[in-house]
């Protein structure tokens, strides 16, 4: 199940992306939950009750609480970092800001129905491509976590640290077998020690990366050519 | 092997001279090619080299053979091209052959038989040797145009060539001549080092006048693509204009439609209103005024030679970007796609992405091209009759995304031609 959200408070639009997407999905034999607000006041109250998305469709321009604090929001006090934001928007200048909440894209109005499609499939393929588990042995215990919940890896003597949303773990390993279990799910090794989740990704720089926890790591200077020439691949695949 | 004295100064102070050489190069390259453990190893090489050499055979022309290569070798730590590699290191080998044969002569101790072994030794010539050629790299430093490198051209650059090395010639010919003083082969070496200081300072500012020149002729293509921007910008305030006063018209229209109770053609006629709006907006109006000015001037050449042009705008007003530097990027890029894309017969188009995300800049451009591309040095060149101009400008743009630290990758799958950049916005 995909669940969508779509926000606007003009009804017109709401509605018309709802039928684009109900459109597509049928045609496309695809599963999926479309939820529709028409302030960002009643998105928010939604949210905050635990209810999640993974593609909101977010009008820049609402009253009271804009699209740019409901994504706010989202990355910061709710600390979700995966769920996609498109962002509609009247206007066609965006302004630094906007990008900081780190949108998947930006679509002015008027609503173009290949767009919406476009940003959809998008979306699922990202959200898919998280769904990925990773395991780990801990004495005789096997451990199960979320791709999606993995922000990096650090190795450690022998051990290797993982840094999740939720917290820390330790087990004894290499991290280069870590790394042939989630290459697939588009972690890059930054490091001789660092093992990062793509997704997780605040801020790119030539030498540096800032995790979604503010963490900043290092790219050591012989990988630095190597991890731009993947941002390139991954940017022609459309990964985002 | 016992080392005298002598020799073991000559290593020492010939670490000094390796780092005088380093400096060097710093005055004509700018950008290093090589990761920064390769350049400090080549340069523990040339010392190596240089200093086994004098130790074991010392005669003059070998140790002047041996450098001349070994510091050719060691400009290929920097980005530059032959004409210029050469150029460096023979006003580098001249400068300090200079210094040493001045040093040298008036240290009085010097006989310099070409062809055999060489066995002047002045501790304190050598030291004094050295330190001058640093003082003198430090004074070379202050020429920044030089590392800047734009190219000279060739007639230019022949004649540039030509001091140094025909003063490296007759130097050596000085040597050679009997019947002159020493006072006279000091003065001749000194009026030739002038000689060539002065090359030097001309090169340094041809390099100036032809950066200059590129500049200007840049700033003036932005002109052309502000000014074609001004006008969109004009038309689209009259249209806002027209619109205002059509508004009342049609909101009488309107509500005249509505009491009379014809849904249908309110609705025709809201419909038409909107049509007119959504065609209007085949142009980029990001508020990024560069990046505006140059895709509604290429996108408006392009579909005047009948290519279709999608744009996808993802960026922010303010990029960080300076405009020179957009529009070597934007613009060569888009001449590029154009003109690949103009030469396809069936439905030619070009597709433009530019997103900000995360502190980086993405640009995608991509076209169909026909015929063969030919990838040669880094340069892609089309089997048609335009190879002056295919690829040139991809040189450029890679100078300045380095700037940025990014990169640029070029596909050219099923005959479609397709260009990504990174650069990194901090």
């Amino acid at each position: 199940m995909f669940r969508i959200a779509i926000c606007d408070d003009e009804p017109a639009v709401c509605s018309q992306i709802e039928t684009i997407l109900l459109n597509y999905s049928e045609e496309s034999n695809l599963d999926i939950e479309i939820q529709v607000f028409y302030s960002g006041e009643e998105l928010c109250k939604f949210l905050e009750d635990g209810e999640g998305f993974d593609l909101i469709f977010l009008d820049i321009e609402l009253k009271l609480i804009n699209g740019i604090e409901v994504g706010r929001k989202i990355r910061e006090d709710l600390d979700n970092q995966l769920m996609q934001i498109v962002y509609i928007s009247g206007k066609d200048n965006y302004y630094l800001d906007m990008f900081e909440v780190r949108p998947m894209h930006f679509l002015p109005k008027p609503i173009k129905a290949s767009h919406i499609i476009k940003d959809l499939r998008l979306a699922m393929k990202l959200t898919d491509r998280l769904g990925g588990i990773f395991t780990y042995k801990k004495g005789q215990q096997t451990y199960r976590i979320a791709v999606k919940d993995i922000i990096y890896f650090e190795s450690i003597n022998r051990q290797v640290k993982i840094v999740t949303t939720g917290g820390e773990e330790l087990f004894y390993g290499k991290l280069n077998d870590v790394y042939d279990q989630v290459a697939k799910y588009h972690f890059m090794q930054i490091h001789k020690s660092y093992i990062v989740n793509y997704h997780h990704i605040a801020k790119f720089k030539y030498e540096e990366v800032t995790m979604s926890n503010s963490e900043i790591l290092p790219i050591s200077q012989s990988r630095r050519k190597a991890i731009r020439e993947l941002q390139i691949r991954y940017e022609r695949e459309g990964v985002i | 092997m016992q080392l005298s004295l002598y020799e073991w100064v000559f290593i020492i102070t010939d670490i000094f001279g390796t780092y005088t050489v380093y400096k060097f190069m710093t005055v004509f390259f700018e950008t290093r090619d090589t990761h920064r453990k390769v350049e400090l190893l080549s340069y523990i090489g040339y010392f190596l080299v240089i200093s086994v050499i004098y130790l074991s055979v010392n005669i003059p022309i070998v140790l002047m053979i041996a450098n001349i290569i070994t510091l050719i070798g060691l400009t290929y730590n920097y980005q530059s091209t032959f004409k210029k590699r050469v150029l460096a290191v023979v006003f580098m080998y001249l400068i300090f052959m200079s210094v040493e044969i001045i040093v040298g002569l008036i240290t009085g101790y010097f006989n310099f038989p070409l062809f055999s072994q060489n066995n002047y030794s002045s501790i304190f010539g050598l030291i004094s040797f050295r330190i001058i050629s640093y003082v003198l790299v430090l004074v070379f430093n202050n020429f920044a145009n030089i590392k800047r490198g734009e190219k000279v051209p060739n007639s230019y650059w022949l004649s540039i060539f030509l001091i140094p090395a025909t003063s490296l010639y007759v130097i050596l010919l000085l040597f050679q001549a009997k019947g002159l003083s020493i006072s006279q082969v000091i003065a001749s070496v000194i009026l030739f080092f002038a000689v060539n200081f002065a090359a030097f300072q001309l090169y340094d500012a041809i390099a100036a006048a032809i950066s200059e020149k590129m500049e200007s002729r840049l700033v003036m293509e932005q002109n052309k693509y502000y000014n074609r921007q001004l006008e969109l910008m004009k038309a689209s305030l009259e249209t806002t204009k027209a619109i205002r006063h059509d508004l009342k018209n049609h909101m009488a229209s309107i509500s005249t439609l509505v009491k009379s109770n014809e849904k249908e053609q309110t609705l025709q006629y809201i419909s038409n209103i909107l049509e007119h709006f959504a065609t209007e907006r085949n142009y980029a109006s990001s508020g990024n005024i560069i990046v505006d000015s140059i895709i509604n001037f290429k996108f408006q050449e392009a579909e005047q030679r009948g290519i279709k042009t999608t744009l996808d705008l993802n960026i922010p007003e303010n990029l960080g970007v300076s405009s020179i530097d957009m529009t070597i990027i934007l613009g060569n890029l888009l001449d590029n796609a154009i003109e690949a894309s103009s030469k396809v017969e069936e439905n030619p188009y070009i597709n433009v992405k530019l997103k900000y995300d995360k502190g980086r800049l993405f640009l995608q451009v991509a076209n169909p091209y026909a015929g063969e591309l030919i990838e040669k040095s880094g340069k892609f060149i089309t089997t048609k009759a335009d190879k002056d101009n295919h690829g040139i400008g991809l040189e450029s743009v890679k100078k300045v995304i380095q700037k940025y630290s990014g990169t640029m990758s070029v596909d050219y799958d099923d005959n479609i031609f397709s260009v990504v950049i990174l650069m990194y916005l901090n």
